[in-house]
């Protein structure tokens, strides 16, 4: 079985390259399509297909996927069909770029992003399988704004032969976009088991430093954070918050550190390489999640491996990871008062009950995302509509 | 007198003040001269001339920009060569120094008692333009420019401070912000708030709804710091309550998207609309068929919107933060509400919503009358004019 995966780049983004990593594991035969931006060394399974950006380059590869096309078994009449298509879609470039996919012959064409997914259903007429991810901004806020996008989105959602999705919420929500609930399969990310280590929890500091990972956007909600953690340093000195991702020089994010006094108490981090996340993960008491949407945050999943209990907002597919209380805290969005209040519940629990919490959390994501789990799914994903 | 305004960009012919301040300028018997950053079509606005800064290109337009500031250069190479020793005197490398000139270039050679710049952030790399030119410095402070800028660029106007001769401030709040980001507090500054034109905004009759939805509004850009979605979380409070209303933001921007995912989370999509930017005439269309004018902002410098709205003769809930302090006055004309809390907002709106008709007129009345008094156009050109005049006074 031929899986193409294609999200516009090669390399794509960590979570991306994580599950070509993961797939490339199991009996697949993978090729990647996408723009080159930088070399990377994948098993041998893995065949990366370039979408060349030169001109030149392009009107030569055209002509040779031409030819290509026409001693492959689809006829002429089908290749006009597919020029009005891709002139009416884009230009010379995706011209090439639909030749190059439809010579390689995938069985299924697995985009990872939906919003631009409808200009490679025309692949469905070439034998080709087309099946997108729901994740992100994509399916959750970017519709909501744009109301041609939604209108976009109910038009051919109905038309793929198959969508993983990263969680029960969302899949709900592409049923609002008519994406037929038959097709939508809800696959977990997965935390790699060696990954996976004992409860951090006995790390001795006198800072209670709470940490948040993420970049500086909104849908990160972290003014409500900072809100809750003014309020929460006015009875607790020795609490820090450090945001890892956030951009320091964000001006909304600076405003709140400063406006809200703020300035001692709160760090914000650049960029870390992923390598280093445990360090962080490990000098940290507790880990929040502000967020106003997610599909499943991967930062929560890793935390909770490493044993660090976790805060979090009800958002997106989070209530199906954490159940409040047993192996972390949900609070409700937009809320920084709630989120303060679980703070201080956390901050005077005594140390075997953050113990357990921790433990619980741990338990949970060796159970739910567990690699095995997740490529046995998408096995079963891709074989279902191959039948 | 002569006076060199400094724009970031042709103005608009909708800028009122901007237009009523030039004229009276030259009423008092000064000509003024703007100078723009960027390149604009009108080569006069209001009866002034605009010198736009000269675009940087490459290749042969580069060259020919290079030529451009040469040619200016060799009429007053005295300035030129003032510029240059001042810059030398401050540590500037002659690459930086040959740099900056390029900057300053278009305003350099003209003959000038006051260089006046429009906001804080236009001073940057033209630090040392106004003594190179035997002019006096001015400044206008505006909110982002106080109260966001320095932020992100600690100590950037640590330059600027030096030179300036006399600062102007929209409100009382802003100086002490400025005092905060390091103006030292011997420079002269005065304070002229933001005024409007209030017979264009009282002139139209107010159409007061007469059904029990109660009509809500916020005027201005669509950006974090106006702290609309702390409004929308008081209004869901409201829709909980079981209270009929209606909310217009009039106004575009950045946090588009952001917003109407908030209206989405909070389920006001029935109750709320985004109406996009407005011309003037609209905007005051909306003002009048509006029962109370919210404003959540996190920070305003003064806030123009608020004026407007006053005296339009709507009902402002504000946040007490800023230069808002000094537009409303508390229990009076409008009322303050802490930022950044919703329930303070939702309970005000409740109380204000419940007053009788009369206390209701009572409030617009003086709203009115507090901008009619305070905030128009007429004094505050005077004060303007004054504060070229007397450069030693408050």
């Amino acid at each position: 079985m031929i899986i193409a995966i294609f999200s516009g780049d090669i390399p794509s983004s960590a979570f991306i390259e994580r599950l070509i990593h993961d797939l490339s594991n199991k009996d697949f035969q993978i090729y990647l399509f996408g723009k080159r931006k930088k070399k990377v060394n994948y098993n041998n399974n893995v065949k990366q297909i370039f979408f060349r950006q030169n001109r030149v380059i392009i009107v030569l590869a055209l002509i040779s996927e031409l030819i290509k096309y026409l001693l492959g078994p689809f006829s002429v009449q089908k290749l006009k069909q597919l020029h009005c298509f891709a002139r009416k879609e884009g230009n010379w470039a995706f011209y090439y770029q639909l030749l190059l996919v439809i010579n390689n012959k995938p069985d299924v064409f697995h985009l990872q992003w939906i919003k631009e997914g409808h200009k490679w259903l025309i692949l469905k007429d070439f034998n080709v399988k087309v099946a997108a991810s729901f994740r992100g901004s994509h399916i959750n806020y970017s519709p909501v704004a744009d109301l041609a996008l939604a209108d976009k989105y109910r038009q051919t959602f109905p038309l793929y032969d198959g969508f993983h999705a990263v969680s029960q919420r969302i899949a709900q929500r592409a049923q609002e976009y008519n994406a037929p609930i038959e097709n939508i399969k809800v696959i977990y990310t997965s935390v790699l088991n060696s990954e996976v280590t004992s409860p951090a929890i006995s790390a001795s500091d006198t800072k209670f430093r709470i940490l948040s990972v993420g970049r500086s956007h909104w849908i990160k909600g972290y003014q409500y954070a900072l809100e809750s953690i003014a309020d929460i340093v006015s009875d607790y000195k020795f609490v820090e918050y450090c945001i890892v991702g956030a951009d320091p020089r964000d001006e909304e994010l600076i405003y709140n550190v400063s406006n809200l006094g703020l300035q001692d108490f709160v760090k914000l981090i650049d960029t870390v390489p992923h390598h280093e996340m445990n360090n962080y993960y490990r000098s940290a008491k507790l880990l929040l999640l502000p967020s106003l949407d997610e599909g499943i945050a991967n930062v929560v999943l890793e935390a909770m491996s490493q044993g660090l209990p976790v805060v979090c907002t009800d958002c997106g597919g989070m209530g199906e990871v954490i159940v409040n209380g047993e192996n972390g805290f949900l609070v409700p969005i937009r809320d920084s008062k709630a989120i303060t209040s679980a703070f201080r519940y956390f901050i005077e629990m005594e140390d075997k009950d953050r113990l357990w919490i921790a433990e619980q959390g741990r338990k949970t994501v060796l159970q739910k995302f567990s690699v095995e789990r997740q490529i046995e799914e998408f096995k079963q994903f891709y074989t279902s509509f191959l039948k | 007198m002569k006076i060199g305004l400094i724009l970031s960009k042709v103005p608009g012919y909708s800028e009122t003040f901007l237009v009523n301040k030039i004229k009276g300028l030259q009423e008092a018997g000064h000509s003024v001269l703007l100078f723009s950053n960027a390149k604009g079509n009108s080569r006069v606005f209001a009866g002034a001339k605009v010198v736009s800064s000269i675009q940087k290109g490459t290749g042969v337009r580069g060259n020919l920009h290079n030529l451009k500031v040469l040619m200016i250069l060799i009429r007053r190479p005295g300035r030129m060569l003032a510029f240059h020793r001042i810059l030398a005197g401050e540590g500037y490398s002659l690459s930086e120094r040959n740099r900056l000139l390029l900057i300053n270039a278009h305003i350099l050679p003209y003959y000038l008692d006051w260089l006046h710049f429009g906001f804080a952030t236009l001073m940057l790399e033209k630090e040392f333009t106004a003594k190179a030119m035997s002019a006096k410095m001015g400044v206008s402070l505006r909110g982002y420019d106080i109260n966001v800028y320095p932020l992100k660029h600690k100590a950037c106007y640590k330059l600027a401070w030096r030179q300036i001769n006399k600062v102007h401030s929209i409100s009382t709040a802003l100086y002490k912000s400025a005092i905060q980001q390091g103006l030292p507090e011997t420079v002269k500054w005065t304070l002229i708030t933001p005024a409007i034109d209030y017979i264009f905004f009282q002139r139209a009759q107010r159409k007061d709804s007469n059904t029990d939805v109660i009509q809500l509004l916020t005027v201005g850009r669509l950006a974090w710091i106006k702290g609309l979605e702390y409004g929308l979380a008081a209004l869901a409070l409201l829709k909980n309550e079981g209270i009929r209303f209606k909310y217009t933001i009039v106004g575009d921007g950045d946090l588009y998207e952001r917003l109407k995912f908030a209206i989405y989370q909070y389920e006001l999509d029935d109750q709320v609309e985004l109406v996009g930017k407005k011309t003037p005439e609209e905007t005051v269309k909306y003002y009048q068929s509006s029962d109370i004018y919210l404003q959540p902002s996190l920070d305003e410098g003064f806030c123009n919107a608020v004026i407007e709205a006053q005296a339009c003769g709507c009902l402002c809930i504000v946040s007490d933060t800023g230069g808002l302090k000094e537009n409303i006055i508390d229990n009076k004309t409008g009322w303050l509400v802490p930022a950044r809390v919703p329930e303070a907002l939702f309970r005000k709106i409740v109380e204000v919503n419940a007053l009788s008709d009369m206390q209701k007129e009572i409030i617009r009345q003086q709203a009115r009358q507090h901008v009619e008094t305070n905030f128009n156009l007429a004094d505050q050109v005077t004060l303007f004019t004054r504060f070229f005049e007397n450069a030693d006074s408050i």
